[in-house]
């Protein structure tokens, strides 16, 4: 309510405002991208928008402002989302709402239309997803219903841009919807005697505040800042009509609503038309072709994979794998196959459908989600972390003292092992070219130049080159698989398949979105524990992501480096991050008070994601991550090179190292990683790895000291971005309380599972 | 002698006294039936054996709690019949519940408490009584009205009611829809359950679905 007052003081040319208001889901930010020129991230997951999103309307010479709600299914509040809608439209700001339907759920968009009218408010109706009510057979008659509404119903394909222009020039013409609900004897008696408590100066009809105080809305009670005798006149009224129930009055009149939709609705929906099938075509050459061919692809994975895990142990004869392999791939041709004929063959829905129910079908989605993972890791910390990164940070940026040596202007032939070489690029990197600049001034001693472009922590040659080339790379192809997840509608399935999981967690499925989004980057996806319903699930989640959950900046070194040891060394290490994720998890939500909510989840159908959504997503996404990010690593470095001038970095690596050298039997030499692990997580690890591998000399590093080394950093402390959201997001208390846990407990596990291996001698 | 069913109205008001504040002063029962009245049929009671008076408290006896127990128990079981199967609201069902308990037999009884599928609180949250129904009803097969999350996957089914521990979830779901009278189909069961009604899909957590009663249709 505060941010809304100030806002509308400061904008007084502004004519009037139009409110965006609809069901989860249902395209209100594509809708708000096309009427103010302005981008908010988009996505097929329910609940994304939690911020309000505010822009002018094009075309309106800045006299007309654009907000952007969150989905709500109902305006009464119980959730952060509910109270922030319903807000924005008590604000005392002249109004006109766009009510956005996903049309082939119309009941509970009009359910929200009946809320509208009840506060009296001008509403212009767009029904979206056209085209998806009409693939599914379903007609509607928007004449009569615009009739009997009295207002303009308006057939729109948000994505498509269909209808936008009818939308636009509807909104001249809103009106209040010509909805009367009676809500029975006892309860219109109850909204009387109420709306005679209520004072004059409120923005909407006294019928609606009466009918949402009836309904146990308390928080608006806060809100409209009634006085305790008011309060306690209204709870009787409302105890005095809830005494004649047997359910409570929320849900009376929800139902009132719903039987009065219902009714309106008589005649005018109906399943007449022939729902979209699949063409003949394209349908054949799924079930004939594509899925064999995927579902084959997928055995041999999932076996390739489990092979990997445990690699020393097998004889890996090049053919004993081979054909286990191929099994591998054949029983699950076998098995898909067998599912999709016998279930989906004669249907004949459409090949989107299909996917959607098989990617969370009860056994045959988990090898599907196993090879999904494999991917993004292949894209992610293979190629954007691996083969981008080591171009961009040597090749492009490279030393301020040393050659990058320039690179070969080349393309490979597939399938030979023939590549053709165009031209030798003589680029030496940029930081080269500016310490030779640099170095026309000052030496490469001097205390300047080793403040900007010093080997160890120069604020270019570490801080901004570390953030551009190394977390640009990662976090865009992060970002690219995760907008492709997210728009498919593949995010909320994961939501539905790990909803066991999450509950031992103390959280719900919906806590998938920032677990996922931590893969890629914990800064972010501590911002987006917003969307969970309740505080406790809210902390949990954070403290997790901080703890178990590596980004992928940090999660590609790892898995490079445990990779090429063996796939038991890098199976110990899931397994024992898992473990710890599971452990803690488990031990907060028992003892941090607060509840878990419901998981109730709508699933948004399986779609094929577009293109360029995705790619102006990720575009976005980075652009903010930079802006935030680099910053942080800018200070961060900054920060370190003092420790180092200063000799303080020095006194710190000489206090924790006996802990690191008898407690963790690491070399006191991977102190300095540990404390490194604060600003830069993955340099940590770099930093570790290249600490053992001299200690190593000529001799192989010991795979165990990795694990120890490894286990401890990825649990060990969020990097520095990641903490000041934290702060900023839990507040002070509980980000430094969270640190304080962590830092101890990381080595704790550490320690004790030198002391397992030890045992177990592997 | 007062009659049979001012005495039953009786043991079931001490019995929701004893309920809510545990113990029970016969003062009580003057506010409620008046001074006469009560002073009369307590004495009844004390001679038929149901109660005992200690000074001015009044605890029952094993054959009055038993009696009471059963008369609560038609009573709430009559609550869960009128409001969730045949949806009176109001006055309307509390008057019918009361004239109900008093002129049906335990067998009426126990056959509409399987058919509700032996309700625990009644619409109000309050404790039902326990029937031998209840206490056989694990071997007792398929009740007619069932939790949600106990119907198989694939089957066609109709929400009766819902019984949720808040309104914040209770209004949630019946803003997404489930109310009673909702035809719904079971689209799968693992990992989590998902159902299937008009073109929505909504997953949710087992917890939830124990809280949804469904009948098949």
């Amino acid at each position: 309510m505060h941010d809304i007052k100030t806002k509308s003081s400061d904008s007084e040319a502004i004519d009037y405002r139009i409110a965006l208001v609809g069901n989860p889901n249902v395209g209100k930010s594509v809708l708000f991208g096309l009427l103010t020129g302005k981008y908010v991230t988009v996505s097929n997951y329910p609940g994304t928008t939690v911020e309000v999103f505010r822009g002018m309307y094009v075309g309106s010479n800045n006299t007309v402002e654009v907000i952007d709600t969150p989905g709500v299914n109902s305006l009464i509040s119980h959730s952060e989302d509910e109270r922030v809608a319903r807000d924005i439209l008590l604000s005392d700001e002249k109004k006109k709402i766009i009510q956005i339907m996903d049309s082939k759920n119309i009941h509970r968009g009009l359910l929200i239309t009946t809320q509208l009218a009840e506060m009296g408010l001008p509403v212009s109706i767009s029904l979206n997803m056209w085209d998806e009510t009409l693939d599914r057979g379903m007609t509607i008659d928007t004449g009569k219903l615009q009739n009997t509404l009295g207002v303009t119903l308006t057939k729109t394909i948000a994505t498509q841009k269909y209808g936008i222009g009818a939308l636009r020039n509807s909104i001249n013409s809103v009106n209040v919807p010509k909805i009367k609900i009676d809500y029975g004897e006892v309860i219109e008696g109850g909204i009387k005697r109420i709306e005679e408590l209520l004072p004059d100066n409120l923005t909407v009809r006294k019928r609606a505040i009466a009918i949402m105080l009836l309904s146990y809305d308390e928080d608006l009670e806060k809100t409209l800042k009634f006085d305790k005798q008011v309060i306690s006149r209204i709870h009787k009224v409302r105890d005095d009509v809830q005494r004649q129930y047997g359910h409570s009055l929320s849900y009376i009149i929800i139902r009132k609503r719903s039987e009065y939709v219902d009714d309106l609705l008589e005649g005018i929906v109906s399943y007449g038309g022939k729902e979209e099938k699949a063409g003949e075509i394209s349908r054949n050459a799924f079930f004939f072709f594509i899925m064999p061919l995927v579902s084959f692809f997928i055995g041999l994975k999932v076996m390739d994979l489990l092979m990997f895990m445990i690699a020393n142990y097998v004889v890996a004869g090049g053919q004993t794998a081979m054909i286990l392999k191929l099994v591998g791939g054949g029983v699950s041709v076998g098995s898909y196959s067998f599912y999709l004929f016998s279930r989906e063959y004669k249907t004949g829905r459409k090949i989107t459908s299909i996917l959607g129910t098989l990617t969370m079908h009860p056994v045959l989605a988990w090898p599907m989600l196993l090879v999904v993972l494999w991917g993004i890791y292949k894209i992610v910390g293979e190629f954007g972390a691996g083969d981008c990164v080591d171009f961009i940070e040597n090749k492009i940026f490279g030393s301020s003292l040393e050659m990058s040596g320039g690179f070969d202007f080349k393309a490979f032939i597939p399938f030979t092992n023939i590549e053709y070489v165009f031209t030798h690029v003589n680029f030496q990197g940029i930081n080269y070219y500016l310490g030779l600049l640099c170095q026309k001034f000052i030496g490469a001693d001097n205390f300047v130049f080793e403040l900007l472009l010093g080997k160890d922590a120069g604020i270019i040659q570490v801080g901004v080159t570390y953030s551009i080339a190394i977390i640009l790379p990662i976090v865009g192809f992060f970002f690219i698989s995760f907008g492709l997840m997210e728009d498919s509608g593949y995010l909320p399935r994961l939501a539905v398949m790990l909803n066991r999981f999450f509950k031992i967690l103390g959280l719900n499925g919906k806590a998938v979105l920032p677990m996922v989004l931590g893969l890629g980057c914990d800064t972010m996806a501590t911002l987006t524990t917003r969307i969970l319903d309740t505080k406790k699930e809210r902390i949990i989640s954070t403290l997790l992501l901080a703890l178990a959950v590596p980004c992928s900046a940090q999660l590609g070194v790892i898995a490079g480096i445990l990779g090429r040891v063996s796939g038991l060394h890098l199976t110990i290490y899931f397994v024992v991050i898992f473990s710890q994720m599971l452990l803690v998890g488990y031990l907060s939500s028992k003892i941090l008070k607060g509840t878990r909510s419901d998981f109730l989840m709508e699933m948004p159908p399986f779609r094929r994601p577009k293109l360029t959504n995705i790619l102006l997503k990720t575009y976005y996404r980075t652009k903010w991550f930079l802006k935030e990010a680099v910053p942080l690593f800018v200070l961060g470095t900054f920060i370190l090179f003092i420790l180092t001038k200063l000799g303080i970095l020095t006194y710190i690596e000489s206090a924790a190292s006996p802990v690191v050298k008898h407690f963790l039997g690491l070399p006191v030499e991977t102190t300095k990683g540990f404390i490194l692990g604060f600003l830069r997580r993955d340099y940590a690890v770099v930093s570790i790895f290249k600490a053992l591998e001299e200690k190593a000399g000529n001799l192989t590093i010991d795979p165990n000291q990795l694990i120890v080394a490894l286990v401890v950093i990825t649990l060990f402390v969020p990097c520095l971005a990641n903490f000041f959201v934290m702060i900023k997001e839990r507040g002070a208390k509980t980000a430094f309380l969270m640190l304080s846990f962590i830092i101890p407990f990381s080595f704790l596990v550490g320690g004790v599972l030198r002391y397992i291996l030890q045992w177990l001698s592997i | 002698m007062a009659d049979e069913l001012q005495i039953e109205e009786m043991l079931e008001y001490i019995w929701m006294l004893e309920e809510d504040h545990g113990k029970v002063e016969s003062t009580l029962m003057d506010d409620k039936f008046g001074n006469e009245v009560a002073k009369k049929c307590l004495t009844e009671m004390v001679e038929m054996n149901l109660i005992n008076l200690n000074n001015s408290r009044i605890v029952f006896t094993d054959a009055g709690r038993n009696r009471a127990e059963r008369i609560i128990r038609r009573h709430r079981i009559a609550e869960r019949l009128l409001n969730d199967v045949l949806e009176m609201s109001g006055n309307e069902f509390e008057r019918g519940a009361c004239q109900f308990e008093h002129f049906v037999n335990e067998e009426i009884i126990a056959s509409i408490c399987t058919l509700l599928g032996h309700p625990a609180v009644c619409p109000h949250g309050k404790k039902i009584p326990p029937g031998d129904c209840c206490t056989s009803a694990r071997r007792n097969l398929g009740p007619v009205i069932n939790p949600l999350s106990e119907i198989r996957s694939g089957e066609k089914v109709k929400v009766v009611y819902v019984t949720t521990k808040s309104h914040a979830s209770l209004d949630r779901l019946s803003a997404i829809g489930v109310i009673p009278g909702l035809k719904l189909t079971i689209h799968q069961k693992h990992p989590s359950i998902i159902i299937q009604y008009g073109e929505t899909q909504l997953a949710l957590d087992k917890d939830v679905a124990e809280n949804i009663f469904v009948r098949k249709v």
